[in-house]
């Protein structure tokens, strides 16, 4: 299955996105909505996809959205725990992706109905997928809102400590392989142009990447 | 208007750093390992909202931000006490919340700012499902945030303090402790801070919070639609909840005081941002 991303919903920019008429022309692929926005807009959008299968970042969206397409739990919704997976079960979702930073408690994860989907690649970032607003704070840009990532993390940073400097770091987002076993395995590669480049934090001056 | 703060143990308890507020935030939600953390177990929380309802003030008990299936048992336990003897239950991960409306269709829920509530759909499910209050993503421009206040859900934001910019598997002090020559959890006694050009954070726990304050002290008329004010201080030095708790408790009753505002420049370290209110990059402070 090829996830493809709906232009102005997608939260990797626009730049590799698709059209409503263009998604609608293919076969086979699952459409991404991880951007977040109003909810009834969303499920009105969903409507308009023909493709059964939507990956969803808002709650009500989710919801509702269940009840006529294949809903998957976007990683922006920060799974972390067999509550989480329940909760969207009950909400009535298909799966939900878990964060690449705890591959290794997939076996851990319960559920009746709901699958799991856990990255075999990806990129491991300074905060979970979904739980950062670095770009936002730095320079307005939001990534769960606008879809664009101004790439922060890959700065280089001073350490102080107590006043005093201490070190120099950066948190560059680090592409990783994962053996990992769950109902699916996802391949990050959407935002990927060349390797190791996030292709909105290619352009960012501080980044090294 | 409810005045709120948060406070992580005993030890940061003292009665003057309580007085200007209505409720308190009990427990360290970035941390199970920093001292005294109220929610780690142990009889500290009960004491604690013992003295805050003796003292005539609400207290509300927070629990851990980003709870793994490993710490559901403590965070279970932590719920299991709090209902019994707070007067609301904070979360921000929704299958905590979910839990604790099912099971305890009584307590008063409030959704953390790190729930990500973005949207009025999402505030209307919550509500929906028994949540009383919503901290809204520390992200929304006021006019977003007045959007998920007509779903009648109550609205709780930060006028005052450094909010999470973002919150991960790993504390990012750790990695230093070498260079510090102190570990977990002596190491964030002091503060670290992470700056590069015009920008710094603060690391702590698992979250990375905005270096600079957010302070909505000149602007705070355009809050008022909200139910409640939070001032941000769980991971400050002493003194700094209860000046700056005074300073908002005396702007709410008494009005705009000039030198009140210029001692809150000089109790931050890093100077002021109005987070995202404004529709702007949060690190950004427009004078009011």
């Amino acid at each position: 299955m090829k996830f493809v991303g709906l232009k102005g919903y997608s939260r990797y920019s626009d730049r590799k996105a698709l059209t409503l008429d263009e998604v609608n022309s293919l076969e086979n692929i699952a459409v991404v909505l991880n951007r977040v926005r109003d909810g009834k807009e969303l499920v009105k959008t969903c409507r308009k996809i023909r493709h059964e299968h939507v990956i969803l970042n808002e709650l009500y969206a989710i919801s509702d959205a269940s009840k006529f397409k294949k809903v998957t739990v976007s990683v922006g919704m920060s799974t972390m725990n067999n509550l989480d997976l329940w909760f969207y079960e009950e909400l009535g979702a298909h799966a939900a992706v878990i964060p690449p930073e705890l591959n290794d408690e997939v076996g851990g994860f319960e559920s009746r109905s709901l699958k799991i989907e856990a990255f075999g690649r990806a990129f491991v970032e300074m905060f979970y997928k979904g739980r950062c607003q670095l770009s936002a704070y730095a320079s307005g840009k939001s990534v769960k809102r606008d879809g664009i990532c101004s790439m922060e993390c890959a700065r280089t940073w001073e350490v102080f400590y107590s006043g005093r400097k201490i070190a120099e770091v950066n948190f560059r987002p680090e592409l990783k392989v994962y053996d990992v076993e769950a109902d699916y395995i996802k391949h990050e590669i959407r935002q990927i142009e060349g390797e190791g480049v996030i292709e909105d934090g290619a352009d960012n001056k501080h980044s090294k990447s | 208007m409810e005045l709120t703060t948060n406070i992580p143990n005993l030890e940061s308890m003292s009665e003057c750093s309580i007085k200007p507020y209505d409720s308190i935030y009990l427990g360290m939600p970035y941390c199970w390992e920093y001292e005294g953390n109220l929610i780690s177990g142990g009889d500290d929380l009960i004491s604690a909202v013992e003295v805050l309802h003796s003292m005539g003030k609400k207290a509300y008990i927070t629990t851990f931000a980003v709870p793994r299936n490993r710490d559901l048992d403590r965070v279970f336990r932590t719920v299991d006490v709090a209902a019994e003897i707070c007067d609301g239950i904070e979360a921000s991960n929704l299958g905590v919340i979910r839990y604790i409306t099912k099971e305890y269709p009584d307590v008063s829920v409030i959704a953390g700012g790190l729930t990500n509530v973005y949207t009025a759909s999402t505030a209307e499910l919550l509500y929906s499902i028994g949540v009383s209050r919503i901290v809204p993503s520390y992200e929304l421009s006021i006019e977003d945030i007045e959007k998920i206040k007509e779903t009648g859900v109550e609205v709780e934001v930060v006028v005052h303090g450094k909010v999470p910019v973002g919150i991960g598997h790993e504390c990012f002090l750790r990695k230093f402790s070498s260079a510090v020559g102190k570990d977990c959890p002596k190491i964030c006694r002091e503060e670290m801070f992470f700056r590069s050009e015009d920008l710094v954070l603060k690391p702590f726990g698992h979250a990375t919070l905005s270096g600079k304050d957010v302070c909505m002290y000149e602007h705070i008329d355009k809050l008022r639609f909200a139910d409640a004010f939070r001032i941000e201080a769980v991971t400050e030095r002493i003194g700094y909840r209860e000046r700056v708790g005074r300073i908002y408790r005396d702007l709410l009753e008494r009005g705009f005081s000039r030198s009140d505002f210029e001692e809150l420049r000089s109790i931050s370290e890093n100077g002021f941002a109005n987070g995202y209110y404004f529709n702007r990059a949060g690190q950004i402070y427009i004078p009011g």
